[in-house]
């Protein structure tokens, strides 16, 4: 019994589109420190600014420090905004390939499970002081390669972001200072024993 | 007996030939279309161009399964796995990222995206340095090499470009994923290990299909399963000529049985009936395996109605032996029959060896088929049916023989307004002729299957596959001009708002283009603010050092498309690329129509190519040549067989009469709107050599039997019935081929009648009472 209602609960999850409708928008803002690890550079890369993320419409990582950047998702493109404020706009129309990538990133960002259980198989579920650590592992099989692994520490929000790099570069996101709404799911709507 | 023992050699020669394929490993059917034409085109290029598979699609097959989205996925999977299961399908390789990365490093430094060139032209060492800052602060991985070969990920960048195979839909756990309305579906693209042609494949991929569908349903009761691919068309297409050919053969039989009992109201011609029709299949398929090493499903298809011709040889010895009853055997009625059988079977053989040395392999393969079965039937009658026939003859029924040859007395009142037919048939003949619109076309080879091409149009717009008609053909002196062109064609289609496109140059940038890049990264790897900034951000002075090493040495060096030949690339290459030492060419497949304004005014050097109107016009064209000399062979070739077999004053006369024949079915069908094509040309052909046999038998005596009239009536009627069935066959082709033999026949009966006829009346045979 236990099982077929895990089921249905995994169907209802999945049922929620990734790129939900506007009109019944959720978001929040968060603070975020970005350090890359990257083979080739002698030191990592820190940079801080804000998240802000608007369910249905887009995803906006703001850089503040150390330069001011801007790379912004909409469901249809991407737009860049350079340090000297040059603006450059990738259609997905464009850049097949780069979609696939940015879905991985709306769905781990903004913590929607039901779209990470449709992009990731999780491997592995593991239970920390505060909330859990999720390992996603990209079931396309070409971004696999590209990315093995992402680790997702969370409570009711997400809390810190590794992403393991083939090339062996890590980059290390940790989320503060959350405001806005929580996008609520049912917690064991992925549950990978269900 | 020798004669005997001769038919006995032939038979068990062609029944072994005949045995040999059939239960041997090679598939002997062949459904293919395209070997039923000519193989050559007269532009080099065009024809190299359609040789090649350009959407790479053909040995393709795709499922689609639409649902609700969390059944659909599990039944997408299902599917999968039931379709992998069968061993006969694979996942098409899309090779390895790091392995295109690894191949295209060493000319990094030339790929660069259209806006990140635009951005270097301006200012080579900020565009650089912004495109090294995003690299580092996206919260994503770039994509591409590692940061010391290419900070800024130029390479990744350029090659995220490539186009999707699939436009709309997302890659999701080695499946595609997109929306359909309130629904999900699911692409499952896979590569078929074979030829979609091969016959054995069929039915374990039609299994294969069932099982998916099958194990869809089993996880999601509303989903639907869609699936496109040649070889579905392909196995539809033969099971259907499969079956026409076992309903044309049991209703061509069925009808022949009757029409022997109708005759003479007995079974007994059945046997020496049955014994040539199952001589002259066997020749037919014997000869024609042994030349061609396989049939055509359309050749044998077709080929069922030889029944009809070769049955004409029993008819005529049994209504002759009737007649002479009691005072000749079956070896003097073959002996009497020899001349006039000899002049037919010539005539025909001579109408089918013209069209065996046409350029087509459809005409070939026929005339083969048809001309060799007409000689094992008529050998049998030769040989065997004086052994066969110690019994007695079958006697014909008096009322038939009245009844046909009732309307005699009117063709022999004709008197010299006999002549008013080749005078008024032969100009209009030859007006037809020149006149028929040319009405050729290669899809009419096949057998419409509206709910197969339904589905695949529908799946194919569902997976952005729906290629418009036509494809650019790109040509120039070398292979750098070639890219130019097919820049300069991109750019208009661009100016015009049109589709976009699958094209090498997206992939393979002009040198010049290549060389631009590459100066521009130059300039920035070598100004001091940029080296200060990378520095800064922890690029090591020797990694600086090394990458403008790097860019040193790329310089001699830029992408071509010989380069890709091999790699994860190479399909596409191969399928684009149209590599010729002297004229080396390319494609460009449109994703979409082209807007209506845009027609006609393109770059130098390109061409926009329909590939099945070109390919209707060469067949019109070569048939057009062919059919010239082919009607000039057996227009010529038809007299000089009859004045060398009856003399010039009793030859004369009865070879107009196919001619006539001839005449009135170029006119018929002119008139009633029928163009020229392949398959009318052949009915024609088929009904010139019927219309020579019959004229044949008529001419050759000196007297009119009854006996000849009623063969002749039996042998026509027989033949109707063959050709007329083929009206039942669902490849338009064969129904035209069909109408025009029926057309011919009736033309053959009353030119025969008008003008073979001797001048002296009617007498009576023994075993006939008129």
């Amino acid at each position: 019994m236990n099982r077929a209602l895990a089921c249905l609960l995994l169907l209802c999850a999945l049922t929620v589109p990734l790129w939900v409708d506007a009109e019944e928008s959720t978001g929040f803002e968060a603070r975020f420190v970005q350090e890359r690890t990257t083979p080739g550079l002698e030191r990592s890369f820190r940079s801080e600014g804000r998240l802000i993320w608007v369910a249905g419409e887009r995803l906006e990582w703001r850089t503040e420090q150390p330069f001011e950047y801007a790379y912004i998702l909409y469901p249809d493109r991407i737009v860049e905004r350079e340090p000297d404020g040059h603006e450059r706009e990738v259609r997905s129309e464009d850049a097949p390939w780069v979609v696939s990538l940015n879905e991985l990133l709306v769905a781990v960002m903004s913590g929607d499970e039901s779209a990470m259980s449709d992009l990731f198989s999780i491997d592995s579920r593991e239970a920390l002081d505060e909330g859990e650590r999720l390992v996603l592992i990209p079931r396309d099989t070409m971004l696999a390669e590209q990315i093995p692994e992402i680790r997702v520490d969370k409570d009711e929000r997400i809390r810190r972001v590794l992403i393991e790099e083939n090339d062996g570069g890590v980059l290390d996101i940790r989320l503060h200072d959350y405001e806005g709404e929580v996008l609520a799911l049912p917690e064991d709507a992925t549950d990978p024993d269900s | 007996m020798r004669a005997a023992l001769l038919w006995s050699l032939l038979f068990l020669a062609t029944l072994t030939i005949g045995l040999f394929f059939l239960l041997g490993e090679e598939d002997w059917l062949d459904s293919d279309i395209t070997h039923l034409m000519p193989a050559d085109y007269q532009d080099p290029v065009v024809s190299r161009a359609l040789s090649r598979d350009y959407l790479g699609v053909s040995g393709e097959l795709m499922f689609m399964v639409i649902g609700p989205e969390g059944e659909s996925r599990d039944a997408a999977h299902a599917a999968r796995s039931a379709l992998d299961e069968s061993g006969l399908l694979a996942e098409p390789r899309r090779g390895s990222s790091r392995e295109l990365l690894t191949q295209l490093a060493p000319f990094r430094f030339g790929l660069v995206s259209d806006d990140r060139l635009a951005a270097l032209r301006v200012d080579p060492a900020s565009a650089y340095l912004r495109a090294v800052q995003g690299r580092l602060a996206r919260p994503s991985s770039a994509p591409g090499l590692a940061f010391a070969e290419d900070p800024p990920a130029y390479l990744g960048d350029y090659l995220s470009r490539l186009p999707n195979p699939y436009p709309g839909l997302r890659a999701r756990d080695g499946l595609w994923i997109g929306e359909h309305g309130d629904d999900v579906l699911w692409l499952i693209p896979r590569e078929l290990k074979g030829e979609a042609f091969d016959g054995r494949i069929h039915d374990p991929v039609t299994s294969a299909v069932a099982s998916a569908r099958n194990e869809a349903r089993a996880h999601c009761p509303d989903c639907e399963l869609l699936a496109a691919g040649p070889v579905l068309f392909a196995a539809e297409q033969r099971a259907l000529a499969q079956g026409e050919i076992a309903l044309l053969s049991t209703l061509s039989l069925g009808g022949i049985v009757l029409l022997m009992l109708l005759a003479f109201g007995s079974l007994r011609p059945l046997l020496p009936g049955a014994a040539a029709l199952l001589t002259g299949v066997l020749t037919a398929a014997a000869v024609s395996l042994l030349l061609f090493g396989r049939l055509h499903v359309i050749t044998l298809v077709a080929g069922t109605t030889l029944l009809g011709i070769a049955i004409d040889y029993v008819f005529k010895y049994l209504v002759h032996r009737s007649e002479q009853a009691g005072q000749a055997d079956g070896s003097s009625v073959v002996r009497s029959l020899r001349r006039p059988m000899m002049l037919g079977v010539a005539s025909s053989l001579l109408c089918l060896v013209v069209l065996a040395v046409s350029p087509f392999p459809v005409m070939r393969e026929l005339a083969v088929f048809s001309g060799a079965g007409l000689a094992g039937a008529w050998l049998t009658v030769m040989l065997l049916f004086p052994v066969l026939d110690r019994r007695g003859p079958a006697v014909l029924r008096p009322s038939l023989s009245r009844a046909v040859n009732r309307p005699l007395s009117l063709f022999f009142g004709l008197g010299r307004a006999r002549w008013l037919l080749p005078l008024f048939c032969l100009p209009l003949g030859v007006a037809a002729y020149f006149a028929m619109p040319d009405s050729d076309d290669l899809r009419a080879f096949q057998a419409e299957l509206p709910e197969r091409l339904s589905m695949d149009l529908r799946l194919r717009s569902l997976s952005g596959t729906d290629f418009p008609e036509g494809f650019f053909i790109v040509e120039g002196d070398s292979a750098d001009s070639v890219l130019e062109r097919e820049r300069a064609l991109l750019d208009t289609l661009a100016a015009a708002d049109g589709p976009s496109t699958i094209a090498l140059s997206h992939i393979v940038p002009p040198e010049s283009r290549q060389q631009e890049a590459h100066a521009l990264m130059g300039e920035a790897l070598h100004d001091p603010n940029l080296r200060d900034e990378l520095l800064a951000l922890g690029l090591r002075e020797e990694q600086l050092r090394a990458l403008r090493s790097q860019w040193a040495d790329a310089s001699e060096r830029w992408l071509q498309p010989a380069d890709l030949a091999e790699g994860p690339l190479a399909p596409l290459v191969e399928n684009l690329w149209l590599d010729h030492p002297d004229q080396p060419a390319s494609l460009v497949v449109l994703r979409g129509n082209l807007p209506p304004d845009l027609t006609g005014d393109w770059p130098e050097g390109v061409r926009f190519i329909r590939p099945v109107e070109l390919m209707n016009a060469n067949l019109s064209a070569q048939r057009s040549a062919a059919g010239n000399w082919i009607l000039a062979a057996a227009v010529l070739g038809i007299p000089a067989l009859f004045i060398l077999f009856l003399g010039p004053g009793m030859g004369l006369r009865p070879a107009l009469a196919p001619l006539c024949a001839l005449s009135l079915t170029l006119a018929f069908l002119w008139l009633s709107g029928i163009g020229l094509n392949t398959f009318v040309l052949m009915g024609v052909i088929l009904g010139l050599g019927v219309g020579a046999d019959y004229a044949a038998f008529l001419g050759a005596e000196r007297r009119v039997s009854p006996a000849g009239v009623t063969g002749i009536a039996l042998a026509a009627l027989t033949t109707l019935l063959a050709f007329g069935l083929l009206g039942l066959s669902q490849v338009p082709a064969l129904g035209q081929f069909g109408l025009t033999v029926v057309v011919a026949i009736v033309a053959a009966w009353v030119s025969a009648f008008t003008l073979a006829l001797p001048s002296e009346p009617v007498t009576q045979g023994p075993g006939v009472s008129a």
